[in-house]
């Protein structure tokens, strides 16, 4: 009776190319509003951006054959809505970003067919990835690689390369948290002291990094995976609470310390006490996402320059992002946006709660929940239902290492997924 | 570990709730008051956007006040000039910058 079910791949093909024709109207729709003019261009750009996710999507095939088939079809529609964005803003940064869209591709190539047998080998190397995360968090502080941007240290400066450790950390701490938590939840769910010891003494360097490479929002993430990882693990809701106890604690005792967090935490509170130096960003990014309404001005006929030609808000394509794409989407399309969030939180976490093995579950979680913390944390602020710390959007904001480091998420997830859906 | 997780990827999904909830607040409800705010730069270039009409006299035969067009950022912006001088009441033609070098306008008398 009826057509046969699809199988998951195929189904992942179908969506892929609903998210191409997607792409196509949106880019051609910039191009009208801005140009006046239908071109080919905009198809182009379409047509290179589906073949970009077919490869992903053969490789998949080969790799990861039954993985879960709307994690990249999702991924596909966010970083189309992203780049869509920044090409509107500014071509030029599109470009460059599209090219970091080609490396994250390639990376999570890379990552599925390594690891296509058996991702779980990762387990037995959690100490070294525990290592790892700490390296890659502490290597903008070094002195010559170490770049301070904006008030923050947090990038590496390789030659004419720039990157983010941080991002790549994120993940790597959650290999490294999947493997010891794994391995101790039973004591530690037991709740004796001294084995919470190697715990304490990871968070505890990674905070100290943290707070001397200025970047409380990273921060803030890291933390929060760390406790769902652990709550995941152990089941006991008290220590999650503790831990939200604790982070409040040191929240406030940061808050006394760095005026930069102080800043932070006044603006949100009143950022009209100051609209036109300190609250400018917010109060502004406010008004662009008000100015959106409910359908939005249309792509490409949003206002981001004054009338002297000037940005009006400054680092739009990051941690702006989301204000530019309210303002031209309205509530239709940013609440579209978000929703498309919560789909791919609602996939991976079914991805943890149908993996056979504990490891796999914690991994599954603990990237979902990290992709979740950082959207919640980033968009949060600049809603203002948070204190507004800059980090990226996932898959959306321009910049390169957020994007590479994301698609090795989804890489994870898809692994994951493969192994628990699979025949035996 | 199900458990867990399930209540999990109902704190992860609600997170998103609230964000869906924050955005149709500042997009419905507060939309109208941010609007109304001086320091809304969207509404200032939204102003300009408008042709006005001159301003002229008929005896002496002067014009008090005219436009002249010009484009920013890919759209037309009509700033106002005063041939006879003395009338500015808006300093567009030489913006104040705060700290962060951004330009921006001392809360304007209307012209």
């Amino acid at each position: 009776m009826g057509t046969p079910p699809l199988s998951a791949r195929n189904r992942e093909l179908v969506n892929l190319v609903g998210v191409g024709v997607l792409t196509a109207v949106g880019f051609a729709s910039v191009y009208i509003a801005r140009q006046a003019l239908v071109s080919s261009e905009s198809l182009t750009y379409a047509a290179l951006f589906l073949a970009l996710y077919l490869v992903a999507h053969l490789v998949a095939r080969y790799a990861v054959p039954d993985a879960d088939s709307y994690l990249l079809p999702m991924v596909a529609l966010l970083s189309a809505i992203g780049l869509t964005m920044i090409y509107r803003l500014d071509p030029d940064d599109a470009f460059r970003q599209s090219l970091w869209i080609v490396i994250g591709v390639l990376l999570f190539g890379l990552t599925l067919l390594v690891l296509r047998r058996d991702y779980r080998i990762l387990e037995s190397y959690k100490y070294l990835f525990g290592v790892g995360s700490l390296v890659l968090l502490a290597l903008p502080a070094l002195p010559g690689i170490g770049q301070t941007i904006n008030g923050a240290r947090l990038w590496v400066k390789v030659g004419p390369l720039q990157f983010q450790p941080g991002e790549l950390a994120k993940i790597v701490l959650i290999v490294f948290l999947a493997g010891y938590l794994r391995d101790k939840r039973e004591v530690l769910a037991q709740g004796r002291l001294k084995d919470f010891g190697p715990l304490l003494l990871i968070w505890g360097a990674a905070m100290v990094v943290l707070v001397q490479t200025n970047d409380l929002g990273s921060g803030l993430l890291l933390f929060g995976i760390f406790l769902a990882m652990l709550y995941v693990a152990t089941g006991r809701a008290l220590y999650a609470a503790g831990g939200l106890v604790l982070f409040v604690v040191g929240a406030a005792a940061i808050y006394r310390v760095f005026p930069r967090v102080e800043s932070r935490v006044s603006n949100w509170l009143d950022p009209w006490a100051d609209a036109n130096g300190a609250g400018y960003q917010s109060v502004q990014s406010l008004f662009s996402i008000g100015n959106g309404g409910f359908g939005g001005t249309g792509l490409g006929r949003g206002t981001f320059t004054t009338t002297e030609g000037n940005p009006i808000i400054p680092f739009l394509n990051t941690d702006f992002i989301y204000s530019a794409i309210a303002q031209e989407l309205g509530l239709v399309g940013s609440a579209g946006l978000l929703l498309v969030f919560m789909l791919f939180i609602a996939r991976g976490m079914r991805v943890a709660l149908v993996a056979s093995d504990g490891f796999s579950k914690l991994l599954a979680a603990g990237l979902t929940f990290g992709f979740a913390l950082q959207t919640f944390i980033i968009v949060g602020g600049v809603l203002r239902v948070i204190p507004l710390t800059g980090i990226t959007l996932p898959f959306v904001s321009y910049g390169g290492s957020s994007v590479v480091a994301n698609f090795v998420l989804l890489a994870g997830l898809m692994l994951v997924s493969d192994r628990a859906n699979a025949r035996p | 570990m199900n458990k867990p997780i399930a209540r999990l990827a109902f704190v992860a999904t609600s997170l998103m709730v609230v964000l869906v909830i924050a955005t149709t607040y500042w997009q419905a409800w507060a939309a109208g008051g941010l609007a109304d705010r001086q320091e809304n730069q969207i509404e200032r270039v939204a102003q300009f956007t408008i042709e006005r009409g001159r301003i002229v006299t008929r005896e002496p035969a002067a014009v008090l006040a005219r436009n002249r067009p010009k484009r920013v950022a890919g759209r037309t912006l009509f700033f106002r000039k005063y041939p006879a001088g003395g009338w500015r009441h808006t300093s567009s033609a030489t913006p104040r910058r705060d700290a962060r070098g951004q330009a921006w306008s001392a809360p304007a008398t209307t012209t």
